[in-house]
This record gives C-alpha cells, sequence and structure tokens, in this order.
C-alpha cells in the first residue's frame, strides 16, 4: 500500500507500520475467534485506539470509531454531513474507508444511536457474530446499548487486552516519533526561564509553553502547574487552576505531557526557583532524583508492576515520605496514559521497548518535590529520553 | 480513597480561578433540579463528563469542570448536598483550602483512568457505594453518550430494583435558558472573540504554517481569559476551496495571494463558550468571492430575523436552504447553528429534517445561538458565524466585528 501525502498531513505513520499493526492485531483476533474489534474516541488525549488503527484522530470531544475486521479493510465513523468535507478527509485514510456520515453529537440526545446504527448496518452487511470492544471504558453508553438491542444475538467481548498487549511494546518506527516528542519537550522547557519572572500567572506560562510545543510540531498538550513560597507544600494543578502569580522566591513546579508531530505523547517535569533554591528545596529535590532512580532501577523486562509498586511504596514509606496512590508510572504512547501502569491489579508486565512516564513526588506535610521524565525499556538499560538536565531550573 | 469532608457554601479564592460564578447562581441552578427530582420522584441525578469542549453538565452543576479526558462524575441528591467522583490524577483544591468547591458534601478520588481498563471499577464503585446508602429507587442520568458502557453497565448492574430514568430533555432546557449572570460572561466572550478579529491580521503572514496561526490565536485567547480553545481553519489560492480543518489537518503554508476561514469555538470567562467565523484574504478578494460573502451575511440576516420565542430550529434551517439554493449556492445538510454555553454546542440544534431523530426543544428567550451559514465547492469556502441573544423582541448579535472579509 502507497503512503499518504498531502500538504495538509503533518508526519503521517509510515503505511509499513499501519500494515505492522494490522498484521499483528488480525492475527491476534483470529486466535481469539473475534470476528471485528470496534474501537470509539473522542479526543487526543486518549484517542489512541482509533489512531493507532487508522492514523486519523478524534477532536474536541467529537467522536470517531474505527471497526477492524479479522479480515479485509477497516471501516471509520465520524461525524460530518453536507457540504462540510468528510472527517477524517479522503486523503488521510488507509486500508479502509470512511462510512457515509452523519451529522451525530453527543450533546444532543436525538442524535445519540446514529453512531450505532451505522455500526450496525456495517457488522450486519459482514454477517459479524461475534464483536470484540477496545476500551470500555470509552465506547459511550448510549452506542453499546444500541448495538445489545439491534443486534441481540451478537455476541460482545471486551478485546481491551488484546490490543493493548499489541500496542504497548513500540516498534522502531514509533520510538523514532517518541524521541521526536521528547526533543520538543526539552526545547520547550528552555523558554520557561524567559517568560517566569514574578508578576506573571501560571496560566501564561501554559498558553506560552501549549504555542511553542505547537510550533515546534506538536499536536497536543497537558501543562500542569504549581507554585509556593519555598516554605509550604503545594500541588500541580490542571489548567482550570493556574491562576496564581508568581512572586521572588518561589518554587514551581512545570509539568508537560504532550505529544510530538505524529502524535505521540511523552511527558517531561522539573522544579524552578525564582532565585536561589533554599537548602530544603535542594534537599528535597535530592530525595526525588534518588526516588526516581529507585523506580526506575526496577523497571525491567519480565519485571511484574504490583511487585514493583510494593517495592517503591516501601522505599517512601521508609524515607517517610508520603506513598504513591495515584497513577505515577505508566506507559505513554498515542494515549497520554497507557498500560502498564504501576498498581497493584496491572498484570501486563514490563516488556523492552515500552515507553514510560515516571513521575515522581516527595511529599511531607511542610515539603513537596516533584520531578518527570519518560523512559525506554531496554535491556541496555533504560534509557532517558529527554536532555534537560535532572536539576532544578534556577530563574 | 480520600475525602476531603462537608464543604461550606462559601466564598471562592480569586487567587486560584480566573471567573468564578457567584453561588447565587449555583443556587439557583440547584433549586431547578429539585424541583424537577422531586416532580418525579426521583432520588438522585448523575452527570458526568471527561473535558471542557463538551463538559457543560458537570460545570453547569459545580463550577468545576472536567479535563484531559479523566471523567469527573457528580451525584446529585433531591435532599442533600452533592458527591464529585474524580480521578486522583486531577487534583482539584488548592493545598490545604478547598473554598472553591461549593454545594459539596464531598469528593471522592480513586485513580483511575478510561485507558487503563482495571481502574474502571474504581470509578463505578465509588458511584455505587455513595448511592447505596441512600437506596434509591429512582435515579436520574443525564447524557447517556457522556457515560461510557463500561460505567453503566456496572452501575445498573449494581441497582437491578432502581429505575433509571433519562432527564436529559429537562436539564438541557434548563441549560439553554442563561441567567443575566450567565449572559454577562458570554458577552464578555465574545468581546474576547472582538479582540482576536482585531488582532488577526497582526497574526496571519505569507510562510507561515496554518498549526502557527493556530497557536497564536490559542495563545492571545488564554491570555485573554479564555479557557479552552476549538480553532478551525484553512487556506487556500483563490480559485479552489480552502474548508474548515481540524487541528490535524491544519498544515498547509499560507501563501502570499491566499485566502482563508477561521472558526473561534473558544470560551471565555467563567467557561462560557461562543463562536465565530470569517473569511480573510491578503488581497482585495475576487467577485465571486464578494458575491458569495453577501449572500452568506444576508443569509445569516434573514436567519437572525426568524430568531424568535417558539419556532421550530428546523424551520431556520429550511428557510436558510430555501433562500441559499435559490441563488446557486450549497444546503446545509449538517449544522447551520446550535445554543451555545457551557459546551460548545448545546441544544437546541439547527439541523435539517432527519428520519432518525429531530430536534424538540424550541427557541426560548434568554438562549444563546450562533448561526453560521457555510458555503463550500470546488473553487470557494465561505464561512461567517455570529452568536446571537433571543429576547421577546428579536434577536440581539452579540459580536461586533463588522460582517466583513477581513483584509489583511
Amino acid at each position: 500500500m502507497e503512503e499518504v501525502s498531502h500538504e495538509r498531513l503533518k508526519s503521517p505513520i509510515p503505511t509499513i507500520e499501519l500494515e505492522r499493526r494490522w498484521k499483528l492485531l488480525q492475527e491476534a483476533m483470529k486466535e481469539a475467534k473475534l470476528d471485528c474489534i470496534l474501537t470509539q474516541n473522542t479526543t487526543q488525549y486518549m484517542g489512541g485506539y482509533n489512531r493507532w488503527l487508522t492514523d486519523t484522530t478524534a477532536e474536541n470531544a467529537y467522536p470517531q470509531s474505527a471497526i477492524i475486521p479479522a479480515e479485509g479493510k477497516l471501516a471509520l465513523i465520524a461525524y460530518g454531513a453536507p457540504p462540510q468535507n468528510y472527517y477524517p478527509p479522503k486523503f488521510a485514510v488507509r486500508g479502509g474507508t470512511v462510512l457515509r456520515n452523519v451529522p451525530y453529537f453527543a450533546p444532543f440526545n436525538f442524535t445519540h444511536d446514529w453512531e450505532g446504527m451505522l455500526a450496525v448496518e456495517w457488522l450486519q452487511a459482514h454477517k459479524i457474530k461475534t464483536l470484540g470492544i477496545a476500551g470500555m471504558g470509552f465506547i459511550h453508553s448510549a452506542y453499546y446499548d444500541y448495538l445489545k438491542k439491534q443486534m441481540p444475538e451478537l455476541d460482545i467481548i471486551d478485546a481491551t487486552d488484546l490490543v493493548d498487549n499489541i500496542r504497548s511494546i513500540k516498534s522502531e518506527e514509533e520510538i523514532k516519533f517518541i524521541r521526536k516528542s521528547a526533543a520538543i519537550q526539552d526545547k520547550a522547557f528552555g523558554y520557561v526561564a524567559a517568560i517566569a519572572h514574578p508578576g506573571v500567572r501560571e496560566y501564561e506560562i501554559r498558553s506560552k509553553l501549549m504555542e511553542i510545543l505547537t510550533d515546534l510540531g506538536g499536536e497536543e498538550q497537558i501543562v500542569v502547574i504549581g507554585s509556593s513560597s519555598q516554605k509550604e507544600a503545594f500541588t500541580p494543578y490542571p489548567s482550570f487552576m493556574q491562576n496564581r502569580i508568581l512572586e521572588a522566591g518561589d518554587q514551581m513546579y512545570v509539568g508537560i505531557s504532550s505529544s510530538g508531530s505524529g502524535g505521540f505523547f511523552t511527558a517531561l517535569g522539573r522544579m524552578f526557583s525564582l532565585g536561589q533554591p533554599s537548602p530544603e528545596m535542594e534537599a528535597n529535590w535530592q530525595h526525588t532524583l534518588r526516588a526516581q532512580e529507585k523506580l526506575i532501577s526496577q523497571l525491567n523486562d519480565g519485571a511484574v508492576p504490583a511487585a514493583i509498586y510494593r517495592s517503591y511504596n516501601h522505599y517512601l514509606k521508609e524515607c517517610g515520605f508520603r506513598i504513591e496512590d495515584a497513577i505515577f508510572a505508566y506507559g505513554q504512547g498515542y494515549d497520554f496514559i497507557e498500560r502498564p501502569s504501576i498498581e497493584p491489579e496491572e498484570m501486563m508486565v514490563i516488556r523492552n521497548n515500552m515507553c514510560m512516564a515516571v513521575n515522581t513526588r516527595v511529599v511531607t506535610p511542610e515539603r513537596t518535590s516533584y520531578c518527570c521524565d519518560s523512559i525506554l525499556i531496554s535491556d541496555q538499560g533504560n534509557e532517558m529520553l529527554h536532555k534537560t538536565k535532572r536539576e532544578i531550573i534556577i530563574l | 480513597m480520600k475525602s476531603i469532608g462537608k464543604r461550606m457554601v462559601i466564598g471562592v479564592l480569586q487567587q486560584t480561578l480566573r471567573r468564578p460564578i457567584s453561588n447565587t447562581e449555583l443556587e439557583r441552578r440547584w433549586s431547578l433540579v429539585r424541583n424537577i427530582l422531586k416532580q418525579k420522584d426521583l432520588d438522585s441525578l448523575i452527570v458526568q463528563n471527561s473535558n471542557m469542549h463538551l463538559g457543560g453538565y458537570v460545570r453547569w452543576f459545580t463550577d468545576l469542570p472536567a479535563e484531559y479526558n479523566l471523567p469527573m462524575t457528580v451525584i446529585f441528591p433531591v435532599d442533600d448536598e452533592m458527591t464529585l467522583i474524580r480521578s486522583n490524577l486531577a487534583p482539584m483544591t488548592p493545598y490545604p483550602t478547598t473554598e472553591i468547591i461549593r454545594g459539596v458534601k464531598e469528593v471522592q478520588t480513586a485513580p483511575f483512568s478510561p485507558s487503563l481498563y482495571y481502574t474502571g471499577e474504581r470509578e463505578v464503585g465509588l458511584v455505587i457505594e455513595t448511592l447505596r446508602k441512600r437506596g434509591p429507587k429512582g435515579i436520574g442520568i443525564v447524557g447517556r453518550a457522556f457515560f461510557s458502557a463500561g460505567f453503566m453497565n456496572e452501575l445498573r448492574e449494581a441497582f437491578p430494583q432502581t429505575e433509571f430514568v433519562d432527564l436529559t430533555d429537562e436539564i438541557d432546557f434548563m441549560k439553554a435558558i442563561k441567567s443575566e449572570e450567565e449572559m454577562k460572561c458570554i458577552r464578555e466572550t465574545c468581546q474576547l472573540h472582538d479582540k482576536i478579529w482585531s488582532a488577526l491580521p497582526s497574526i496571519i503572514k505569507p510562510g507561515m504554517y496554518e498549526y502557527q496561526i493556530r497557536s497564536e490565536v490559542q495563545q492571545l485567547a488564554i491570555n485573554l481569559g479564555s479557557e479552552e480553545q476549538l480553532i478551525f481553519l484553512g487556506t487556500a489560492q483563490p480559485g479552489l476551496p480552502c474548508g474548515m480543518n481540524m487541528f490535524n489537518f491544519a498544515n498547509r503554508k499560507v501563501q502570499k495571494g491566499d485566502y482563508g476561514t477561521l472558526l473561534l469555538e473558544v470560551s471565555g470567562p467563567g467557561g462560557y463558550y461562543a463562536e465565530s467565523a470569517r473569511n480573510f484574504c491578503f488581497s482585495e478578494p475576487t467577485k465571486e468571492h464578494v458575491d458569495a460573502w453577501d449572500v452568506a451575511v444576508k443569509a445569516q440576516k434573514l436567519t437572525q430575523d426568524l430568531l424568535t420565542p417558539g419556532r421550530d430550529s428546523r424551520e431556520i434551517v429550511r428557510q436558510f436552504n430555501k433562500y441559499v439554493k435559490a441563488l446557486g449556492y450549497c444546503e446545509e445538510g449538517r449544522l447551520y447553528g446550535h445554543s451555545q454555553g457551557y459546551d460548545l454546542i448545546e441544544r437546541p440544534a439547527f439541523m435539517p429534517d432527519y428520519e432518525d431523530g429531530v430536534e424538540t426543544m424550541k427557541i426560548q428567550v434568554g438562549m444563546n445561538c450562533s448561526l453560521h451559514p457555510y458555503f463550500t465547492d470546488d473553487v470557494l469556502t465561505v464561512y461567517i458565524n455570529d452568536n446571537y441573544y433571543v429576547t421577546e423582541h428579536g434577536a440581539e448579535k452579540l459580536h461586533k466585528t463588522k460582517p466583513e472579509i477581513i483584509l489583511l
């Protein structure tokens, strides 16, 4: 199959990579006796199933579905109707076709069945008996209910594991994109020193970073920021609560989870000091780095997430720090959070060529310190993907 | 799991939030919902959203958003304060104060993300645990396309004897009618748009990629007070359609002599959306472009005059299509307009007749509606879009930017 080329496409994944995915997945589907797999996504933050299958993505909470049969070509479903262009546009579609568009939107309840209606048309036309769904946490309830109602004889199976097991291990092509994503984050971090000074609000730093990341080819961005005087503990917040004004002597954390050109996410976070860091801030940072090293040293091929979770929390507890109860170390790819995640219920073991975000925090009632890096799991020693030095950045 | 505890309805921290809605406005909404729950004899209502583009339900109840595809669920009991269920990946309260959370009895958090399938049970588990304490006979559900199948299947299984009643129509109608305070925010959003249109000639330059235009517009919008942004744009040489491209297809390099379209669908202070679109060009537009633009402006005015209380939105689309078809331009088959608020699209929808479903909500006083003529064919794309406030005496146009092609 030919490569796609169009002035509106920034950085399509090579067709050979898409064909690799389809082949692996279709083989696994045959083994699992699935006639097809259906996925639905609505955003680029977590639009990974559709992107992985089609290299096209949902945006702005407008849904997109992809159906891949065990044999044959893909079907894509997206909203639209004349005169607006088809989404995704024909020049971007490989390995299948976009089914007829209808204008369905989640806030319009009278259209809730329409996406399912198109899926049912396709499933019935292809005489599908066993349907796998990847991502039961993504597919809308109304969509699922419609499938069940219209095709009561259809055997619906949760195929999330099957897809996750394949997409969690990154190919050589994918790793190239991941490196590019990390590289533009390094550049963006270099800019923070030019804009973060007393009197600036946190959201102004976010807006500039988003602009830079986009200009450098990036696609989607999450920028969390927290700041306080160096004598207080603080929490990094998502965009909605970034209204604080920076003051001289503050400490600040900036964390970016963003996708580069091609849609692959990496994550980078550092502490900043507006003035010289206090000895306490410096000491906390050193604790944070040691915790990070402790965690990364355990992320090895064959390691079991539940065991790493126990061991890491034992370490934090022994040091007198708050134990981890959040999602803190996890795979990344087309989703900003992917499997495996380091926690008790994760059954997927760590494998070489997984890209993982590692968020480390040292929290006591008086002090907080944070750090984040993306790493590539390798037998040759885990590779730190970012070049930004692991030190407090003094502004 | 972490419980923050009982919260008083008190003032908010200006330092943390850029533009909180007032307690009076929140209480107005809660009172409307409680009346409906009592009328329907329902114990509680639940809503869920996961982003700020279409996150209006949770925002309307709490003035707090969900972000980044991480779901937030609101449980609203008929006779008690709310419970919020959030992923602890998205911390919400300034440490250690929590004054921004109003009307909320409890915030429960757990580590969950829809991309980690085994964490879904933690999320719905907290919802089930909260509801089970009340032993509900009937629960109101709003927006079935915002809950995931995994979540809703578990919930229904946990309460086999409970009736789940769809209250989407009722809540949508409440949201659609804007209060004075809400309209103040929406007017400010439109002013924010007007400032961007004024700045546009200094932003777009030959040699830029479309995504660079978008990034500069987005940055300006955020700095002016915007919370979330949907920005579509397209450029082309005269004689070709430029379309209206989503971000991932906005990668063309702008050339001298080009023309284009830009859609600003960005929220402003307090999270309220408006939308506006204009064509722009580097040199005098062609006669065909001017003619098409004039038809679009006239069609928009025609439908503004139809934006009157009690009217069926489908009739407005029919009149638009009749007018533009007679003049040789393409009819609208998708969405000609819609209401806006905390969601970038809200009901009523202005859609043509579809046999599989139709909009039943009529135009009413107090709605904030967008009207957007869009023509595209093999040689040209034209797009104008503005917001209108529906009053007893006609629809008031909210954007002040002139309905003209912007000459860069």
